[in-house]
């Protein structure tokens, strides 16, 4: 089964989009900033995609994009920002850094999945 | 960063697009609500706040947004912390009041929700303040927006869509 990390420093989005990926057949793992994330990461190498919020306490989403690109390059797992944000300067710097499409909250479960499985590796 | 100073139109322009964007909020999770027109009496006690800050070259302020808890636990997409959810609730009122500023040519940061319970709260502005209030099927929600600006400052009446994305959106890479 793939496995999706969920980075959301909100317990109940995170519980949202894990009830929905469930329902899509994904294992999910969760992680509540970026250093969780990271974390996370290191111990998990077969995530086939990270969804990723921006704003979040320690370690922002945009940072996260930026050390794992830094340190993993080609190798990093397909990201999915899931964010409040709809700043184009944002999503450019998230594009730059590797990221495969942008949500603004809120989720709706069915796009979500639909985007879950156009982006998952 | 320049001076700033109370800006009444300006802050008409943002209590009036903060309310929008919390109509908004509340029925993309399933809770109708409407304005009151009984804004200046609404009575209210216990209540579940959230409250945020917004800081700009050109202007700054804050949203507290209200209710009792039966509509924070009515639009929570799945069961949990009450707290939780009204911080995330409060961070996306705030994210669409961003995205009707961005779109009007003010860019905007903002502060971590800051979640509070109690009995009779409202903020404490340099001059009065009156809620906002919003009727739903399950109670009340109540939204204070308060707003300083540069001198001289004044929100665009033209809205650019290309500015920012909307609420919902999705976009691929």
């Amino acid at each position: 089964m793939k496995t999706v990390l969920i980075v959301d420093d909100s317990e109940m989005i995170r519980r949202h989009v894990a009830e929905t990926l469930r329902g899509g057949d994904y294992n999910v793992i969760e992680a509540a900033d970026g250093v969780d994330a990271l974390a996370q990461i290191t111990a998990n190498r077969e995530l086939c995609l990270i969804i990723l919020d921006i704003n979040m306490p320690r370690m922002n989403g945009l940072e996260l994009l930026e050390r794992m690109k830094a340190e993993l390059g080609a190798a990093a797992p397909p990201v999915l920002m899931l964010t409040t944000e709809a700043q184009p300067s944002l999503m450019k710097r998230a594009k730059d850094n590797g990221a495969k499409g942008w949500i603004i909250k809120p989720v709706n479960p069915s796009m979500l999945l639909s985007a879950v499985g156009k982006v998952a590796r | 960063m320049g001076t700033f100073e109370e800006n009444d139109a300006a802050s008409r322009q943002v209590v009036e697009l903060a309310t929008l964007a919390c109509v908004d909020l509340f029925a993309a999770y399933g809770l109708p609500m409407t304005r009151s027109v009984h804004a200046a009496d609404a009575e209210y006690d216990l209540l579940y706040c959230g409250v945020m800050g917004f800081v700009g070259k050109s202007a700054r302020g804050m949203c507290l947004l209200g209710a009792s808890r039966e509509p924070i636990e009515k639009t929570a997409p799945v069961a949990g912390d009450l707290r939780d959810w009204l911080g995330e609730l409060t961070n996306q009122l705030v994210g669409r009041l961003k995205v009707k500023l961005l779109g009007r040519g003010i860019e905007i940061v903002l502060t971590t929700p800051v979640v509070l319970k109690g009995h009779h709260i409202a903020p404490l502005p340099r001059r009065e303040l009156i809620p906002e209030v919003l009727v739903g099927s399950c109670g009340r929600v109540l939204l204070w927006a308060d707003v300083e600006t540069v001198p001289g400052f004044a929100l665009s009446a033209d809205w650019d869509e290309s500015a920012a994305g909307a609420e919902g959106q999705l976009l691929f890479f």
